[in-house]
């Protein structure tokens, strides 16, 4: 809509171009004028009958003043024989003869001398000769000279030379005009079908009316008009002077510059109006080609446009419906997650403080049994409750485990750069203190750190380092190696903690990291098979992994990642 | 004169047996009074609830507060006991058999005097509850409790 109003404002900007233009060719062709010269002194004055409007014979400029081409030549005619002239304007052709003929004027100064003249009158030389020819309406084939006009309504110009020619021609229908613009009306309106009338006289009448493409020739021009000074024939004398005077100025630089100026040559086809006109149509129909065009591929654009936006909204609006119900899914996982969090606390929670006050009881009663009636039982009843008291006691450690592996996988992190190899050696050292007797050598990699959660790598290295102190029992020397292996998983360094103890089957490595999976006899290892799976649920939580490589009495090794927390 | 008696909160029939053996196999003679919810032990302590016309009990001279009691818990019980100017010296020992850290945090923020954790093995609760006995019995100095 926008770039429519533009192009309507270009178009509006270029018409008044086109037409100021246009207005200035028109002056430009309007604005000539004869020039005055007088020179000489006259000596007598006579009366010029002049018509009102016959150009480019005669006109009458502004102050009524006659100009035009008989006007010059009469004024240079004048100059040369030695009169002055005053004017008489009249009509029409046959007013100007007849104010000669009754002396009201003493000559026409461009009379169109033809065979039916008469004797009323003497002509001087030939100023000028001319064309005449018939005039149609474009379109018309009908008539193609003299001889095609029988049957067809013709106008002259009342008292011209074509009334004169053709009214002795049979079979004409003359129509009288009065002057050439009416003839002209008539012509195009129809009401009669020819014009007869000079070639150049129409042909400048033509052009200033901006009727060229509406009325041309038909065929050869009917005859050549030639024109004289008209006078009464007992002026003998004067016409001797015009004579003379004629034969002086025709042919002179003087007449032909006079002929050019109001007779003119005909203008180039391309005058600056017509390219004028010519750029503005072009440009007019190029405009309109240019908006049809833009109207129809922007219309094509704009539709096309339009579907993919409409589909684009359709598929955003799709989108829009997924994440909804994706967000609403996520929103429904995570409230069940964290309130089957809140029940396994609780869960946790009871199994601390009520699955554990009744073990106390067993055991307290137990023990009241043995201290209170220890004399009243025999050696296997002591036996048996000293049985009741170990069972519930395992029970406990059992409790506690679970409640520690709960634990460590609702612990918050904290993230800070932790020593392995620091953490590795205290719990090295607590394991001393709990069995000082036995003989292990521990072997620690140095300044091994990572970015990760203390309080989680201390429980990691808790189990493997006991696990490995714990399976080392029978050995003597025990050995316990902790460092970092040559290969990396993700750009992870990759622990590991390596024992000499009795090792395990691999046929049964899939059990080691489930909880209360043991890999030995209770008798042989205590244990509750907690420790490994709590390891492994600690590094998942660390992003990392573990996985060992054992056999049976050949040791144990357990890799590790951990990464690097940014 | 008659030592001031030990007011044990405790809803678990056979942690009180216990507990009452405990206490007397270490010969620690005050009387043991029991309130089995958190509610008890406040009106035991402040006469609340509706037998508000009887004289108010002599306060004791140390508490067992469990912390998994029913109608009002543990944490509440010593919430009012700190926050109460008339029991705020009393010594109140957490006996319980959680060990969440969340807890212990809590019962200190609350000013627990002590927190103590109820081993299954009885030989080992035993000596903690004789070892608690004598130390706030005995060996503790208590604040004057008219002042």
């Amino acid at each position: 809509m926008r770039v429519r109003n533009v192009w309507l404002l270009v178009l509006t900007g270029f018409l008044h171009v086109s037409l100021v233009v246009f207005c200035w060719g028109n002056n430009d062709a309007a604005s000539t004028s004869p020039p005055h010269s007088a020179e000489g002194i006259p000596d007598q004055v006579y009366t010029a009958v002049v018509l009102r409007d016959f150009p480019p014979l005669y006109q009458t400029d502004a102050e009524n003043n006659p100009t035009g081409y008989a006007i010059d030549v009469l004024k240079q005619v004048a100059d040369r024989a030695g009169f002055d002239v005053t004017y008489l304007i009249v009509d029409n052709w046959a007013e100007a003869a007849d104010a000669v003929k009754t002396g009201r004027g003493d000559l026409v100064p461009a009379y169109g001398v033809t065979s039916e003249t008469g004797e009323d009158f003497v002509y001087s030389t030939v100023v000028e000769t001319i064309p005449v020819s018939v005039f149609v309406r474009h379109g018309t084939t009908a008539i193609q000279g003299a001889n095609t006009l029988a049957g067809q309504k013709t106008a002259v110009l009342h008292g011209g030379s074509a009334e004169r020619e053709l009214t002795a021609r049979a079979g004409i229908d003359l129509v009288s005009a009065y002057n050439a613009e009416t003839a002209v009306m008539q012509l195009l309106s129809g009401e009669v079908d020819a014009f007869v009338f000079p070639y150049p006289v129409m042909m400048q009448l033509l052009r200033r009316s901006r009727i060229t493409d509406k009325i041309k020739a038909a065929g050869a021009p009917l005859y050549e008009l030639s024109r004289s000074f008209l006078l009464r024939p007992e002026d003998t004398r004067l016409l001797g002077r015009i004579n003379a005077a004629l034969e002086d100025y025709s042919g002179s630089e003087q007449q032909l510059a006079d002929y050019a100026r109001w007779y003119g040559e005909d203008p180039p086809f391309w005058t600056a109006e017509r390219v004028f006109q010519g750029m503005a149509g072009l440009m007019l129909g190029g405009l309109a080609l240019f908006l049809v065009l833009h109207y129809v591929v922007m219309g094509r654009t704009n539709r096309r446009l339009r579907e993919t936006v409409h589909e684009l909204n359709m598929a955003h609006d799709e989108i829009a419906v997924w994440n909804q119900e994706l967000e609403k899914r996520v929103q429904d996982r995570t409230r069940q997650l964290s309130v089957a969090n809140e029940e396994l606390a609780s869960f946790s929670y009871s199994v601390s403080h009520d699955l554990r006050a009744p073990l106390r009881g067993i055991d307290g009663w137990s023990q009241a049994l043995l201290e209170d009636y220890g004399n009243s039982l025999d050696e296997e009843a002591k036996t048996y409750l000293d049985r009741v008291r170990s069972e519930t006691q395992r029970m406990g450690y059992l409790i506690d485990d679970l409640l520690n592996l709960s634990r460590t996988t609702r612990m918050e992190m904290q993230t800070s750069t932790v020593s392995l190899s620091e953490l590795a050696w205290r719990v090295v050292e607590r394991l001393r203190e709990a069995e000082p007797d036995r003989d292990v050598q521990v072997e620690i990699q140095t300044q091994m750190s990572v970015v990760s959660d203390a309080r989680l790598l201390e429980v990691v290295l808790t189990n493997l380092i006991g696990n490995a102190w714990k399976f080392t029992a029978g050995r003597s020397p025990g050995k316990i190696e902790l460092g970092w292996s040559d290969q990396r998983e993700q750009e992870n360094l990759v622990y590991y903690v390596k024992d000499n103890g009795v090792g395990f089957d691999m046929n049964y490595a899939q059990h080691l990291f489930g909880v209360f999976q043991r890999m030995h006899k209770p008798s042989e290892f205590p244990g509750t098979g907690v420790g490994l799976a709590m390891v492994k649920r600690i590094l998942h939580r660390l992003n990392g992994r573990i996985w060992a490589e054992a056999a049976p009495d050949q040791g144990a090794v357990f890799y590790f990642t951990v990464e690097e927390a940014s | 004169m008659i030592p001031k008696a030990i007011l044990l909160v405790e809803d678990n029939d056979s942690d009180i047996e216990l507990t009452r053996r405990a206490l007397k196999r270490s010969r620690i003679s005050n009387e043991l009074v029991v309130v089995e919810d958190g509610q008890d032990a406040l009106e035991f302590l402040y006469h609340e609830g509706t037998d508000g016309a009887t004289k108010p009990n002599e306060l004791p001279a140390l508490i067992l507060l469990d912390l998994q009691l029913p109608r009002v818990s543990g944490l509440e019980v010593l919430r009012r006991i700190k926050g109460d100017n008339r029991t705020k010296h009393l010594p109140v020992v957490v006996l319980t058999t959680s060990n969440e850290e969340q807890d212990i945090a809590q019962c200190y923020t609350l000013g627990v005097n002590s927190y103590i954790r109820k081993p299954v093995d009885f030989v080992q609760f035993a000596e903690a509850i004789e070892q608690v006995g004598l130390y706030w019995l005995v060996l503790n100095v208590a604040p004057d409790n008219s002042e």
